[in-house]
């Protein structure tokens, strides 16, 4: 081969591990926050067991349950959509999942109505109530600030076959922000 | 020469499941998905059922975060690269 | 300087617009300085210093689908810009740690000052409080981040063959978080201060009035998380950067140090932010986390505090034990002793760090079926701490020993953290810790961990890698009088307190019986004298880095990477990645090679 110059043998250095590095990344910092959700999750059994009030809105958290769901596998549509891509259907699926995004966060603003009036901060159950939710609500505002970031992107032209991490990386961090609520619904619900 | 294959190169780390066709990968989305509503609906129904439901739900808990673990995120993806 | 200014005044713009929401979002009535009022000014200005900084030119323009822009010149006035090269990062971390070991320092001496009198002669009890809190808060980051964010962005990336860490950007992020906290915690005395220490126990960290407790917590926040990115970046960098040849097995020790700090500051931090979070919420949600009365309590606390923190002290001599392991192999000229055994000692250490924290807690009022298992299990982590001292002794043994400053502070750090570790087992021990509980023998106990362990390998490694970073020597006889002085007046300062503490001395407290008064009389009057050495440091490097003699690219004809480019190193470090070829660690071996460095030829995937 012949004489590379520096700047091509930097950023195909770059090309070579910044894939790996990305991903890599993503997940150690999942795991960091595992590691936060996890405080929180353990100082409310700590803290009141598994003891929860009568008048908890069972059939409104079962449906934000299930609108994090259809979320989610939008997301999923989104990223297979764009890695094979097909463009529109990309954006169709972000845009819905933006849609179960923004539901969820205004059922959480509307349980939050209720429950300072049944279970306040000041009760044992409220505080942990309203940490976990407001720290997992605050994860769902993000991941809808990322989706809406690639959406953006994405109706610009951007993203692709091979160049689809972006996505694939804000997609990994909403399934997250689900995988978190699998062990807070219980948690806070039905145990 | 050398170009086209670091950048086919670069492709396969970009994209994890490359290669796996749009049609197979909306069938697995749709069968994880179908499974996570099943298990939820039994959750809901063993907490609304049972007395003390913290241990039988437990395994459905984790088995929906398997689910999502593996067929969402891909994690065994991170595992399976190695070094370089 | 431009983008500097537009960080400060976008900062306190962000201030002033998340302050004046609150208020009015909290029915514009009561101060503007009030507990939420000051919560949200601080998140929204801390955003608006990031976005100023370089936030929004590297990021942020990305995010609308603009072309990010360049970093600007090569000249002095990169080290106050948000710069992506991973050597300017490491000289911003080392020259921010020193000024705030400088002001943690003078923080101690005004303590020492008020306790060389058994009253409170000098400033009110609340006062020391806040003095000694503030004195805590500033070195444990110091510990926490002074080595890990100088020499592990600085060195890391060279010792494994790298052009630079895994994420640039992100790298120069975890440093331009720190001046806000910096802000953050000095200006607390403006609302009252904090004076629950650094461990910010409730319910005095809930119930005190000053508000300065508010920003400790979001400053220390905004701290874990610049110390999450960091740790983030240097895992990363070291599973997917390392040069072709650069095995597991092949790594500088201090990389594996590094690395291993990295995976506890990873994990372990979010529970600090956690707690944290707990007590902000207290304070201004009314939420009951710490309230006894509601249901809550203050051992939860203790326990995801020092789930955190015990980890962290792994966090701050961890670093240190790979820089000074480092410096003996160089210095000794000897292949380093039982490399493998000291990578499986580290990693033990990370896995045993998180199952140790409740021996902070003997005396809480935990369950007593927990004393046993967490006494064994403590007593478990001095046997890899052992394998690295043997290590350490092992390499010097029968080495051609180059006493020079650096060595002096790394054998100074051998005796200094034995004494350190020694008297760890006292209080891991259940019986004599109830009686040792906080007295003033835990405080030298912990100085000796954390100087002797942490601060030590910080001065150690400034010494040693100063040639490479500024391209000049520093002066080798007053370096080597400034090492004996730490290493010698540490123990003056601190052995004395092992003797005030069994006899009853409290910690944290402005008064103690008036007959430890001469004893206390002797320990301040060294610790004047050791603080003042430190000026000696700073003005020895201070003048050398700027009149000091030319250094070579290799001075210490050291083996490793980072020796093999010139002083200071170029923008990319090396013209071509570095293909290694043997161990680090091969001195005395005829013809043995770490890496061989081409500067034409094809690059490696």
């Amino acid at each position: 081969m012949a004489a590379v110059t520096l700047e091509a043998a930097h950023s195909r250095a770059e090309l070579l591990h910044q894939p790996r590095s990305n991903k890599l990344g993503l997940w150690i910092f999942m795991a960091s926050e595992t590691f936060l959700f996890s405080a929180l999750i353990s100082a409310r059994f700590i803290t009141s067991g598994v003891q929860k009030p009568e008048d908890l809105n069972q059939a409104l958290a079962f449906g934000l349950t299930c609108v994090l769901l259809v979320s989610s596998i939008s997301a999923y549509l989104a990223e297979a959509f764009i890695a094979t891509g097909h463009r529109r259907a990309f954006l169709a699926a972000t845009r819905v999942t933006i849609v179960f995004g923004l539901i969820f966060i205004g059922g959480v603003m509307f349980e939050w109505r209720e429950a300072l009036h049944n279970f306040p901060p000041g009760t044992i159950y409220g505080t942990a109530f309203f940490s976990l939710i407001g720290l997992h609500a605050f994860h769902v505002l993000t991941g809808v600030l990322g989706l809406a970031v690639v959406l953006n992107l994405g109706a610009l032209g951007h993203f692709g076959p091979s160049n689809s991490w972006p996505v694939e990386g804000v997609v990994k961090y909403w399934h997250f922000v689900d995988l978190m609520w699998v062990i807070i619904y219980p948690a806070l619900y039905l145990f | 020469m050398a170009d086209t294959s670091e950048r086919q190169r670069f492709d396969e780390l970009t994209t994890e499941i490359h290669g796996r066709p749009l049609g197979q990968r909306l069938r697995i989305g749709l069968l994880v998905m179908v499974a996570l509503a099943v298990l939820t609906l039994v959750e809901y129904a063993i907490a609304v059922e049972v007395e003390h439901p913290l241990l039988p739900l437990l395994p459905f808990a984790a088995l929906k975060f398997v689910l999502i673990l593996e067929y969402f995120m891909h994690f065994s993806a991170v595992l399976g690269k190695g070094d370089h | 300087m431009r983008p500097l200014f537009r960080a400060i005044k976008w900062g306190i713009g962000g201030y002033l617009l998340g302050a004046v929401a609150a208020w009015v979002m909290a029915g514009a009535s009561g101060p503007l300085n009030g507990p939420i009022e000051v919560t949200v000014g601080f998140i929204a200005g801390l955003i608006g210093w990031i976005f100023g900084i370089g936030g929004w030119n590297n990021w942020g323009r990305e995010w609308f689908g603009l072309p990010p822009k360049d970093d600007g010149k090569d000249d002095w006035r990169r080290y106050f810009r948000f710069n992506t090269d991973h050597k300017v990062v490491g000289v911003q971390y080392l020259v921010a740690f020193i000024a705030v070991m400088g002001i943690g320092g003078i923080m101690a001496m005004l303590m020492r000052l008020e306790l060389a009198r058994a009253g409170t002669d000098f400033m009110s009890e609340e006062t020391y409080n806040k003095v000694m809190s503030m004195h805590g808060i500033l070195m444990v980051a110091v510990a926490v981040a002074g080595i890990l964010g100088s020499f592990g962005n600085y060195l890391i990336p060279l010792m494994i063959g790298a052009q630079d860490m895994a994420f640039p950007r992100l790298n120069a992020l975890s440093f331009w978080l720190i001046p806000p906290v910096a802000v953050a915690l000095l200006s607390a005395p403006l609302l009252g201060s904090f004076e629950a220490g650094w461990t910010a126990y409730p319910p005095l960290s809930v119930l005190a009035p000053g508000d300065g407790q508010l920003l400790f917590n979001m400053g220390v926040i905004a701290f874990g998380l610049s110390s999450i990115l960091g740790g983030l970046n240097i895992l990363t960098t070291v599973t997917t950067m390392r040069a072709p040849g650069m095995t597991w097995g092949r790594l500088p020790i201090f990389v594996w140090a590094g690395f291993s700090a990295s995976l506890i500051s990873v994990l372990f931090t979010q529970y600090f932010a956690a707690t944290l979070v707990m007590i902000q919420l207290d304070r201004i949600a009314g939420t009951a986390f710490f309230d006894a009365k509601a249901g809550g309590g203050t051992l939860l606390y203790e326990h995801l505090f020092w789930f955190y923190s015990h980890p962290a002290v792994y966090i701050m001599v961890l670093p240190a034990f790979g820089v000074s392991l480092e410096i003996i192999t160089h210095f000794s000229r000897k292949p380093l002793f039982a490399y493998k055994a000291v990578v499986g000692a580290f990693l033990t250490i990370v896995g045993l760090s998180g199952i140790v924290w409740a021996h902070h807690m003997f005396t809480s009022g935990m369950a007593n079926y927990f004393h046993a298992p967490f006494m064994a299990l403590t007593e478990a982590i001095s046997i890899p701490t052992g394998v690295v001292f043997l290590a350490a002794i092992g390499t010097m043994w029968k080495g051609r020993i180059w006493f020079t400053a650096p060595m002096i502070m790394a054998t100074g750090w051998v005796f200094n953290f034995m004494i350190g570790g020694i008297t760890g087992i006292f209080h891991a021990d259940v019986a004599t810790d109830l009686q040792l509980h906080d007295t003033y023998f835990v405080v030298a106990h912990f100085h000796f961990t954390i100087i002797g362990g942490s601060i030590m390998g910080l001065l150690g490694g400034t010494f040693y890698w100063f040639p490479k970073i500024t391209g000049r020597m520093y002066n080798e006889r007053l370096g080597k009088i400034f090492a004996l002085w730490v290493t010698i007046g540490l123990n003056v300062v601190f052995l004395p307190m092992f003797w005030v503490g069994v006899n009853g001395m409290n910690r944290r407290v402005a008064v103690y019986p008036a007959d430890l008064q001469r004893v206390n009389e002797f320990i301040s009057a060294a610790a004047f004298l050791l603080g003042a050495g430190f000026l000696l440091f700073i003005g020895n490097l201070l003048w050398s880095a700027v009149k000091g003699p030319k250094a070579s690219d290799n001075p210490w004809n050291a083996s490793t990477l980072e020796w093999s480019v010139s002083s200071p190193p170029p923008h990319h470090n090396f013209p071509l990645l570095p293909e290694v070829v043997g161990h680090p660690y091969e001195y005395g071996r005829p013809g043995a090679r770490h890496a061989v460095l081409s500067t034409t030829g094809a690059t490696h995937g």
